[in-house]
């Protein structure tokens, strides 16, 4: 029993297509692309106002760059916010209001707001066309590649690993090794901003990796108490001002922040990865060698927004995300909503809130209240 | 009474995706247990296939409450109970045992199909015990819901409640809404849409002003939100209620004055250094932020010839605001790193001298000063009003949920919180329509109450106070008998009260005292 009527109330929304001039009712359906935390929350919280909609997805699983990352609660949560997805993608799975395409690529969009025609392309070469009210875009970002800053050594040593290989194999196994000697490390260094705020690949700062290194590291102390970790980075900018690194670290016995970005990654002695850095207030460069080091990628556009965007007639701003404009959840086309990391870089909870704030946006245009 | 019926559900999915335990052998072992009416492997019980096939199970089955052996309870608790009653059971009489994270997903094959047969046996065992808990099912009376707060943050909440059809009254504690600091705005087009805001959104709501929030009593969905105004005090129903109290976040003189990049212009300043709030300040942050860049960038356009100075640890420009930490680095602001407290020279102050790690001991002449700190004022009497928690920087606290964001302790109150990302607008906007759209969740679906919550025996009760002291959630109260009894709408199960107890009145709904005793028994009487 529904305690309140959910039929679309009077009023109903009439918009008018630019092209016919004809009245149209909203079609009460949402189309949402991209499957990770962002999409999955806009459809479960439209789900809960009463609103179908159909998530599709371009790879064969739910949760998107999300649901490859591991627990960083060794012995307890350090909320690193990772699980969000694949609860998610529980949820949406019992939703009766939810349906799911995985394995689709969007074609086209026609129409205008209220009344689209999504043309998507499932695997066997099979098109169809869908007719949605709203679409909402959730398309995410991807990790750097590592291999553009040859300098830092990745490829080179098998001990410089970056962020997403110690996600998955803390995903996988559970566990936080050597990879030249599957031993636990003795030493290890978190190098930040890697790719990031640097005007030669993403000239931003990618607002995930302060928080997920942070997590990480309290994981490597959870499995290896006695291994002695080095941050280097540039700011520490963790999204809840709560979250206190420095407290963190100030109680651990061999944790070190040192404030610089490191120039150069190379095999020393024993082919350990040594790490070249100015420390701070301190002119000279230090070298030092450890057991290994992770690379905090940042988060850049995916190499597929570009046809997207074509494809749905939306923009891009100045770094290849999709572009926003009045506020950061409107896309420049009437009727397509954008959510999480697909308009710039974000952590998992900022993803997630933006999902909800589409649905809204999704939601008053089917409604006719905005 | 007759015998109590079981119907043991496994989830042919229950051992994951690698099949680690054969869920038949499972089944078996269930079907062999005391009191289980019949237990069977249902394929993929969250596909719309499944969901029907364990419909129509229970109904076959003759079972008056059911175990399901899936996964976990806390994502498909909605699913497991939809299915409980469209076969007739109550919606609780379902157990939900998670095997595969709680088996499958952590143990070797032999181990994990074991502990999966004695967490269905404990199951069923605790079933068996099982009563009908105390239930209603949430009937928003009001699709009005009243956001309290003076500033931004309120209108954006507002708005987005609007955008859903849904009523809303703004109630202000003073006569007008106050006005957002410029150095909030990143550009002239962030100014306008924030300033539209200002001026359309109360057009549409109902704006109560000068209301003072005495208390809020009833249920989500029916709140009566009690406060006092200048035509006395009033009472109202609400079916939701948005806290979004202003965050202070003005740059401020060293008296206190806010102060925008013209007034410092206007006081004829030439050299203006803006230091972080720390550990005196409403947040403790001792960042440099994109509003002292805001600011800063904002003076230099008037007054080419000033000079300014941002002091703090770190620099706060999360994402994109990267751009403006450059623009504002390349028109010629200086940044310092601050190590420790900067402490300020001079009276009135003229110069500051702090640790900047790079440089040393450093000294800096300015003639104005100003701190950049958040405070989120008023936030005291709107906790005790709400019976809220706050943290220990004065913000309200919600429930830090990831899956329930802005969800506070009281259910059907929600809050903004402010202290996120670069607090620019974008975050200010980000907030206010998560807990928005989490408050037109609640007025739109459907919300039950009761389940596993404590319940009082009045005749054993000694009105000792000793629950209604310690329930994080203000659930107890003694009631008109001068007895102490649970309000079914706060109660979150937690348990906390029911040890304390001296009488051992308190019962625990779905978790009773015999259950948990049954419980321990099958792991106790386990053979080895
Ligand atoms: C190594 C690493 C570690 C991280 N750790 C943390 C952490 O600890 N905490 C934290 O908060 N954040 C962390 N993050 C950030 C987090 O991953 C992102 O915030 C989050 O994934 C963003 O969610 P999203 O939904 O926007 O995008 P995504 O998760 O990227 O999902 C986008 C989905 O859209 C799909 N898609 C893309 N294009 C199309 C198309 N054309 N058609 C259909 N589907 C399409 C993709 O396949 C994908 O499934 C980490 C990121 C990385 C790289
Ligand atoms: S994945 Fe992260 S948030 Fe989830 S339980 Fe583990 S540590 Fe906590
Ligand atoms: S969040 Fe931290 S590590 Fe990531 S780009 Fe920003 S400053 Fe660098
Ligand atoms: S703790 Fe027990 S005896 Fe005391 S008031 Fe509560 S129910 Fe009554
Ligand atoms: S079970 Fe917890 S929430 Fe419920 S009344 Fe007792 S202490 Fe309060």
């Amino acid at each position: 029993m529904r305690a309140l009527d959910r039929a679309a109330p009077e009023g109903q929304a009439a918009t008018l297509d630019p092209r016919s001039t004809v009245r149209t009712v909203p079609v009460r359906k949402v189309a949402i692309i991209g499957s990770g935390v962002a999409g999955l929350t806009a459809a479960l919280s439209l789900a809960e106002r009463g609103v179908p909609s159909l998530v599709l997805e371009r790879e064969r699983s739910l949760g998107g760059l999300c649901a490859q990352l591991g627990c960083k609660g060794v012995d307890r949560c350090v909320r690193c916010d990772s699980c969000l997805a694949r609860d998610k993608v529980d949820m949406v799975k019992a939703s009766p209001s939810i349906e799911r395409r995985r394995g689709v690529e969007v074609v086209s969009l026609e129409g205008g707001a209220g009344d689209l025609r999504l043309l998507v392309q499932g695997s066997s070469s099979h098109r169809e066309v869908l007719q949605v009210g709203a679409v909402i875009c959730a398309t995410g970002a991807e990790p750097f590649d590592p291999s553009l800053e040859r300098r830092l050594g990745h490829g080179e040593m098998r001990d410089v690993v970056t962020s997403l290989e110690l996600e998955r194999s803390l995903a996988s196994s559970g566990s936080i090794l050597v990879p030249s000697t599957g031993m636990a490390p003795s030493t290890l260094a978190f190098v930040q901003c890697v790719g990031s705020r640097d005007a030669r690949f993403a000239p931003y700062c990618s607002a995930y990796c302060c928080k997920s290194s942070f997590k990480l590291a309290q994981a490597v102390r959870a499995k290896h108490p006695s291994c002695r970790i080095s941050f280097l980075f540039m700011d520490l900018r963790l999204h809840d001002p709560r979250e206190n690194i420095r407290l963190w670290a100030s109680g651990q016995e061999g944790v070190e922040l040192v404030r610089s970005r490191p120039s150069e990654i190379c095999a020393g002695e024993g082919g350990k990865p040594t790490v070249r850095f100015a420390a701070e207030g301190d002119a000279a460069l230090e070298e030092r060698a450890f057991d290994m080091v992770v690379l905090a990628l940042a988060l850049v556009p995916s190499p597929g927004a570009k046809d997207l965007a074509r494809s749905l007639g939306v923009g891009l701003d100045d770094f290849g995300f999709m572009r926003s404009q009045g506020d950061a959840w409107t896309s420049t086309r009437p009727g397509v909503f954008l959510a999480g990391s697909c308009s710039g870089p974000k952590d998992i909870v900022a993803s997630a809130k933006d999902g909800s704030a589409a649905a809204t946006r999704a939601l008053a245009l089917l409604e006719g209240f905005r | 009474m007759s015998q109590a019926k079981v119907a043991v559900i496994i989830c042919s999915w229950a051992a994951g995706e690698d099949m680690v335990f054969d869920p038949k052998a499972l089944a078996d072992h269930a079907a062999a247990l005391p009191g289980v009416a019949r237990a069977g492997v249902v394929h993929r019980i969250c596909t719309e296939p499944g969901e029907e096939e364990a419909v129509a199970f229970l109904k076959e089955s003759g079972a008056d409450r059911s175990v399901v052996a899936a996964c976990s309870p806390r994502t498909k608790g909605a699913l497991h109970a939809r299915i409980a009653e469209r076969a007739g059971l109550d919606r609780f009489a379902i157990e939900a045992v998670d095997v595969r994270e709680g088996a499958a997903y952590v143990h070797a094959p032999g181990p994990a199909l074991e502990k999966a047969k004695t967490s269905v046996a404990m199951a069923v065992e605790k079933m068996m015990l099982w009563a009908p808990p105390p239930q209603r099912i949430l009937e928003p009376s009001s699709r009005r819901v009243a956001v309290v707060g003076d500033g931004l943050s309120a209108v954006l909440a507002a708005r987005e409640l609007l955008d859903q059809g849904l009523e809303v009254d703004m109630l202000l504690s003073e006569e007008h809404l106050w006005k957002p600091p410029r150095c909030l705005f990143i550009d002239d087009s962030e100014a306008g849409r924030a300033m539209r805001a200002m001026a359309s959104v109360p057009e549409r709501a109902r704006v109560l002003r000068s209301r003072a929030v005495r208390c809020c009593d009833g249920e989500p969905g029916r709140l009566e939100l009690v406060t006092e105004g200048p035509g006395g005090p009033s009472v109202e129903t609400y079916g939701a209620v948005v806290l979004a109290p202003e965050p202070d976040l003005e740059l401020r003189d060293l008296r206190g004055e806010a102060v925008s990049a013209a007034d410092a212009q206007g006081r004829g300043a030439r050299s203006v250094i803006v230091l972080p709030g720390g550990k005196s300040s409403g947040t403790g942050c001792s960042c440099i932020t994109p509003r002292g860049m805001v600011f800063a960038l904002e003076a230099l356009r008037l007054y080419p010839d000033m000079r300014l100075s941002l002091l703090g640890r770190e620099v706060r420009a999360l994402g994109g605001m990267e751009s403006l930490q450059r623009q504002a680095q390349s028109a010629g602001v200086m940044f310092y790193r601050l190590d420790g407290e900067p402490v300020l020279e001079g009276s009135p102050p003229s110069k500051v001298s702090f640790l900047d790690p790079l440089l040393g001991r450093t000294e800096l002449e300015a003639d104005l000063f100003l701190v950049d700190s958040v405070s989120v004022p008023r936030a005291e009497r709107l906790a005790r009003a709400f019976g809220l928690p706050q943290d220990e920087k004065g913000e309200l606290l919600s429930i830090e949920s990831r899956l329930r964001p802005g969800e506070t302790v009281r259910a059907g109150v929600f809050a903004c919180r402010h202290r996120v990302g670069n607090m620019v607008l974008e975050d200010l906007e980000r907030e206010a329509a998560t807990v928005a759209a989490r408050a037109g969740e609640l007025l739109r679906g459907e919300t039950v109450l009761g389940g596993m919550v404590a319940e009082v025996d009045q005749e054993r009760c000694s009105a000792c106070l000793s629950c209604v002291r310690i329930c994080p959630y203000s659930a107890p109260r003694i009631g008109a008998r001068g007895k102490a009894e649970v309000l079914l709408e706060r109660c979150q199960g937690c348990g906390a009260c029911a040890p304390l107890c001296p009488s051992q009145a308190i019962k625990m709904h779905l978790c009773s005292d015999a259950q948990l005793d049954a419980q321990i028994g099958i792991v106790t009487r386990r053979p080895s």
